[in-house]
Formats: C-alpha cells, structure tokens, sequence
C-alpha cells in the first residue's frame, strides 16, 4: 500500500497546527501589544517603550552585528525562576511589552556575561561604557568579555590638548605619552545604546515592586 | 508503513548510478563544512580562554563566529550530507532512479555557494541576531531556493519509486522534505522579510529552529537508521509496529517543542506550557526508536553499526535529558547556561552526525563501485568521534549544570561563575578537537577511495558522469 498521501497530508496539517500555534497566534496577539500610555507626577503623558533615540538605535545594529547576544541576554526572569531580580539585573520580570520598539528582540540564550536589559540604570557614566568596551578588564578583572579595539582610534595628542572625547585611561590601561584614545562614531552609538537599557517602568502585566507594595497597603 | 525495505539491498543498483555525482558532491560539501564548523568553534573556545586572542579583526569577535558556525554545522554539515543521503536512500528504496540527477548537482552547487555567500556575510557584515537563522537576508533567499529545488527533486524522486512504499525509512523521508523548504520558507518569510516587531519574533524563531532539527534534519537520520540497521546487522527492527508509534508521536510532539527556549522570559505562558509539554512527551518516541534498534546495534564490530549504536543511544539520552530538564523548576537552573548547549550537541553530533555517518559508509561504497581502501582509518573515525562527542556533551552537561548551580546563588559574582566554568569549557574544546581529528580520518579514506577509482580511468571527469560505477567503467 502506497502510504505517501497519508504521510505528506499528516506532515503537513501537523506543520500547519503548529504554524497557527507559533506564528499565526503570535502575530495576532502579542504583535498587536500597544505601548503603555499612563501620566507621569508631573501629569504629562508617557508612553512605554518609546522609540529608541537615532544614536541608540544605530548602536542596536552595532550590538547585533557584532554578535554580542552571544554571551549576553536582555531578559529578566521573575524572582521564582532565577536570580536575576536579586542580582540586581533588574526591579521586575520583562514581559512582552518591553520589546515592543524593537525591530527584532536580541534576548540571547546564553549567560557568559551579564543580563542586559537594564545596563543603562546601573551604566554609570557614558564613558564608564566605552572603557568598558575599550578593555573590559579595567572594570571587571577577570572578564573573559573580548574587547573591541576595531571600534577606537589611538592616535596622536593634535595640537598637544587631549581630545573631550578620549577615553579616561589611567595607569598600565594609558596609551603611551602623546597618545589618545578615541572612540569611533559605532563605539558611542554602541554605548548610547547600552545606555538606553532599561524596563524599570511600571506595568500593568509587570507591577514594579514598589507599586505592589503601595498597592497592598 | 510495513517495515519492509526494499530489494535493492546489497549490491549496486540503477540509483547507485543515477545518484553518484550530486550525493558524492553533497557528502563532500557537507564534510567541508563541517570542518569549517569546527574551525569556527574552535576559534571561538579559544577566545573564551584568552579573550584578547583575534581582537583586531572585527569579523572575528565571539558573537560571529559562534554565529557563523550554527549554519555551518547545520545547513552546511548536516542539511547537505542529510539531502545527500536522502536522494540515495530513495533511489535505492525505491528501485529507482534519482531524478534529474544533473540538476541536482548544479543546484548543489548553487546551495554550497550561497552558504559560502551567506556564512562569510555573518563574518564580515554581522548575524541577523535570530537565532537559527543567522545568515543576513541577502544571501538568505538563495539558500531557500537551492534547498526547495532539493526537497522537490527528493519528492520527485519518492513519487517515481517502483518499490518499498511502506518502509518507515521512505516515510520519514518523505516528512524531512516537505519539512524542510515549508519550514525554511515560513521563517525567512516571517523573520527577515516581512517581521512584526516585539517577541512573537522570538516565537517563530524558536519554532523554525527547533522544527528544523527535529522535523527536518532528524527524520533523515532516522530513516537512514530503518534502512540500513537491518541491512548491516542482517537483523530486523525489533518491532514493526512501532515505527508508526514513534513516527506519528515524533511528528506531532516535535512541532510544539520551540517555546521551551524561553521559559521564563517575556513569552506568554500558555506557549511555554505547550513547549514544555511537547518536549517532555518526545521521550515516547525517542524510547520507542531506541527499543527498535538497539538490539540491532549493540556489540557489531562493523563501523558503520558502531555510529549508529552512538546515535540511537545519543537519542535516547538526549530524550531522557531533555524531558528531565525541560520542566520549568529545571529549566530556572540550566537556563542560559552551557547545559543546554551541550544537550543541543548532543542532539546534533551524538545523534544527527553518527547516523550521517552511517549512512555515508555505507552509500560511498556502493556509490563507487568499490569498497573504503583502508580498515583501520574507519575505526578510527569512529572511535575519536565517540570519544569527541562524549567530551564536548559531556563537559558542556556537567560544567553547564555547576554554572546554573553558581547562577542561582546571587552572591556569586559573575566572573566567580565563569572562572570556576573555564576549564569544562578547555575539555569542551579539547572534545571538539578530537572530533575534528576524527574527520580527518574519514577525509582521509574518501580521498584514498577517490584516487582508487580515478586511477584506471583515462579521463576521471568524464567517469563521474557516468552511469556505471567505476568498478564497471574500468572493467572489474
């Protein structure tokens, strides 16, 4: 007995059920999230995740060009399923409506290095952010974090002022006398895209902690 | 699905003829990636070890090479050695003939250079950052058209078979190329070409990735497994009667598995669920494909019997793990971590790999008229690809379990975590360097086989495009 049409039409409608599950629903439901609409203390309008500035948004492409979602993850697990919230990698767990501004979630499946989602609140400085990209064991000894020099220039001091835009480096990390760092136009949207990072906005589905406490008393 | 194979057993028969030149070019394309694959990880384990090793070159940073070795092992290894094997594996099913077999070629052809096209994309401009389809859009269409032509030449070929309908190797081939190009067209339609924002991305990115393996990739492996088992080890299936169980049950359970790599994350629950459920259900297939061939496979000293005795005991283990492990209580302590990377090379060079290389000792043979000049590089091959594979899962299982442990703890300082994650990941390394050996051996033997055969002929180009093999053209 020939079983092929049995075959092919059992593939197919179990490829198609799963399809409807996993693209269809999805495309239906959580792509159709709105962003979160609510007023600020100063009773202006606020919109939740609003788009990325240029120079951040650039930096996105560089982040993922670069690959980095290799070794680093940009989502947060509620306290049950991890220690993300009490490692301080964010205030709550990130939902869906996080990513809605992004034209395609980097949320990473590995955690080589550290979650991501909120760097920018726990960043520092801008230039803490290039240092760190410059070389990160000047921030983090022993990080097995590669560092990206193809992203800065070390050039001669011009005109014998240092450039407002060299990096800060101190001590055996100081590039020899007469030199500068500096930073590419990639390395600052890199880091004014990791500066961007940040979800601890109060949601609906996604209570900070604070509100729940306000809210139960 | 009877369980029967076909009569085209032995000896060489017309497909053997018909299919020499596309499947010896897709068997050999598909080692080159492979070694290509090794080389890119490779690379990448040395840069978690000194990470300023390679700092200068920007196509060289971590994130890329892990990236570009992906496609590499699976749609330059395994898809290509897997179409390779399927076009053989329905000639000779079949009785039949491979069709357009000279189109076949050229469009493999085709598929290896926009692999080139696209994998040297990921290295010079950057991924896409989907995981499972890394390859930048560009290049991206043109491996869906090369991989289509071949899932509708493998169907062609099904459709023309004289004999053997009802083998369970001829099934699950028939469900790996209707898989495939639908699968590869629905996520490149849906995540490069016409995206929605936000996670439902996510969604679809894990369901094409884990239906790639498991409903494309897998039911290759598997079918070489019904096919040549029982003809290597002159011992049937254990039950025939299973083979549509743990068909039906794989197909189904296995297109649900994709949300399970989000657990935990910005994925609506009931997703998750579903995933969850799906991946702890696998086990009913993967048991009932290990109680059919492990009577078959255990204790041969035959090589090719040797890989597939790795394989249907990788997939086993690795349904056993996997349904373990997939719960969320489970998965909050090995997610993100190398854990479920080395269950994923456990399911891709335990199970996948061994099974491809079942079935490439056996075709070549037959494909050139004459048998691997050298017995011991075989055991070799096997040995070191046993012993690689065991390092590389078994490092990246242990070690990724300690580091979920270290995760857990939030005291620990993340460099503490990945200090104490080091030297599992050197063995790791250390595994894939023996696996990579491993393939040198095969290369070696393919190469010496080759120069065999070419040697008598008087023109050896015009003897690829023969009908007869080799053994035939130059008289013996």
């Amino acid at each position: 007995m020939n079983y092929g049409p049995l075959i092919y039409f059992g593939v197919v409608t179990s490829l198609v059920a799963s399809w409807i599950g996993f693209v269809a629903v999805p495309r239906q439901t959580v792509g159709k999230l709105h962003p979160d609409v609510s007023t600020n203390a100063a009773s202006a309008v606020v919109s939740y995740p609003s788009a990325r500035s240029g120079e951040a948004a650039q930096g996105r492409d560089v982040y993922q060009s670069l690959g980095c979602s290799a070794c680093h993850t940009m989502q947060v697990r509620p306290a049950s399923g991890g220690s993300d919230i009490a490692r301080g990698w964010g205030k709550r767990r990130t939902v869906a409506r996080d990513y809605l501004q992004d034209p395609a979630p980097l949320l990473g499946s590995s955690r080589l290095g550290p979650d991501l989602a909120n760097y920018g609140e726990r960043l520092g400085t801008n230039s803490f952010a290039l240092i760190r990209l410059y070389n990160p064991r000047l921030v983090a000894a022993g990080s097995i974090c590669a560092p990206v020099p193809f992203l800065f220039e070390t050039r001669p001091i011009r005109g014998g002022v240092p450039s407002a835009e060299a990096l800060p480096l101190k001590g055996s990390a100081a590039p020899e006398a007469g030199s500068e760092v500096i930073p590419s136009l990639r390395a600052r949207q890199l880091a004014a895209f990791l500066a961007s990072l940040s979800t601890s906005v109060d949601l609906p589905e996604a209570p900070l902690p604070v509100a729940e406490e306000t809210a139960s008393k | 699905m009877s369980g029967s194979n076909s009569n085209c057993t032995g000896q060489t028969c017309a497909g053997d003829a018909s299919s020499r030149l596309p499947v010896l070019y897709l068997f050999a394309g598909g080692i080159a990636w492979l070694f290509a694959g090794i080389a890119l990880s490779l690379a990448a384990a040395a840069k978690l070890q000194f990470p300023a090793l390679l700092t200068v070159c920007e196509g060289l940073t971590y994130g890329r090479l892990v990236a570009a070795a992906g496609p590499a092992f699976t749609l330059g290894f395994a898809l290509q050695t897997g179409f390779g094997l399927a076009l053989w594996l329905l000639a000779r099913t079949g009785q039949s003939r491979v069709a357009v077999p000279g189109i076949a070629f050229v469009v493999s052809l085709v598929l290896n250079a926009s692999l080139t096209l696209g994998i040297g994309a990921i290295l010079l401009l950057g991924p896409t950052g989907i995981p499972g389809l890394e390859i930048p859009r560009q290049a991206a269409p043109l491996i869906l058209a090369a991989v289509g032509l071949l899932s509708l030449i493998g169907i062609a070929t099904y459709a023309s078979a004289e004999a053997g309908c009802g083998s369970p190797a001829r099934a699950h081939l028939l469900a790996a190329l209707v898989t495939i190009p639908v699968l590869y067209l629905t996520a490149q339609l849906g995540l490069l070409f016409l995206p929605i924002r936000g996670v439902s991305q996510s969604i679809t990115a894990g369901w094409f990735q884990q239906g790639f393996l498991y409903l494309g990739l897998a039911p290759i492996a598997l079918a070489a497994l019904y096919y040549l088992v029982p003809l290597l080890t002159e011992r049937p299936a254990r039950s025939t009667a299973l083979a549509p169980i743990a068909f039906w049950s794989w197909t189904i359970f296995a297109a649900w598995t994709g949300a399970v790599d989000w657990v935990g994350g910005p994925i609506p629950a009931w997703w998750l669920t579903v995933g969850i459920a799906a991946n702890v259900l696998l086990v009913i297939p993967t048991t009932l494909f290990f109680i059919n061939f492990q009577g078959a496979c255990l204790f041969s000293r035959k090589v090719p019997v040797r890989f597939a005795a790795v394989s249907t005991i990788s997939l086993f283990v690795w349904g056993g793990l996997n349904a373990i492990f997939s719960p969320r209580c489970a998965q909050s302590l090995v997610h993100f971590t190398e854990f479920n990377v080395g269950l994923h090379e456990l399911f891709l060079f335990g199970f996948l790999a061994p099974a491809l290389f079942t079935g490439i000792y056996a075709a070549v043979p037959k494909l050139a008229g004459r048998e691997f000049p050298c017995r011991i590089t075989p055991q070799v091959h096997w040995f070191f690809t046993a012993a690689g594979v065991a390092l590389m899962v078994g490092s990246n299982l242990a070690g990724g379990y300690l580091q979920g442990r270290h995760l857990a703890v939030a005291g620990v300082p993340l460099v503490a975590v990945d200090h104490s994650l080091r030297p599992w990941l050197l063995i790791h390394a250390a595994g894939l360097a023996c696996f990579g050996f491993a393939q040198v051996a095969l290369v070696a033997n393919s190469a010496w086989l080759l120069f065999e055969c070419v040697k008598p002929l008087k023109d050896p180009v015009i003897s690829l495009f023969a009908t007869t093999p080799a053994s035939t053209a130059s008289g013996k």
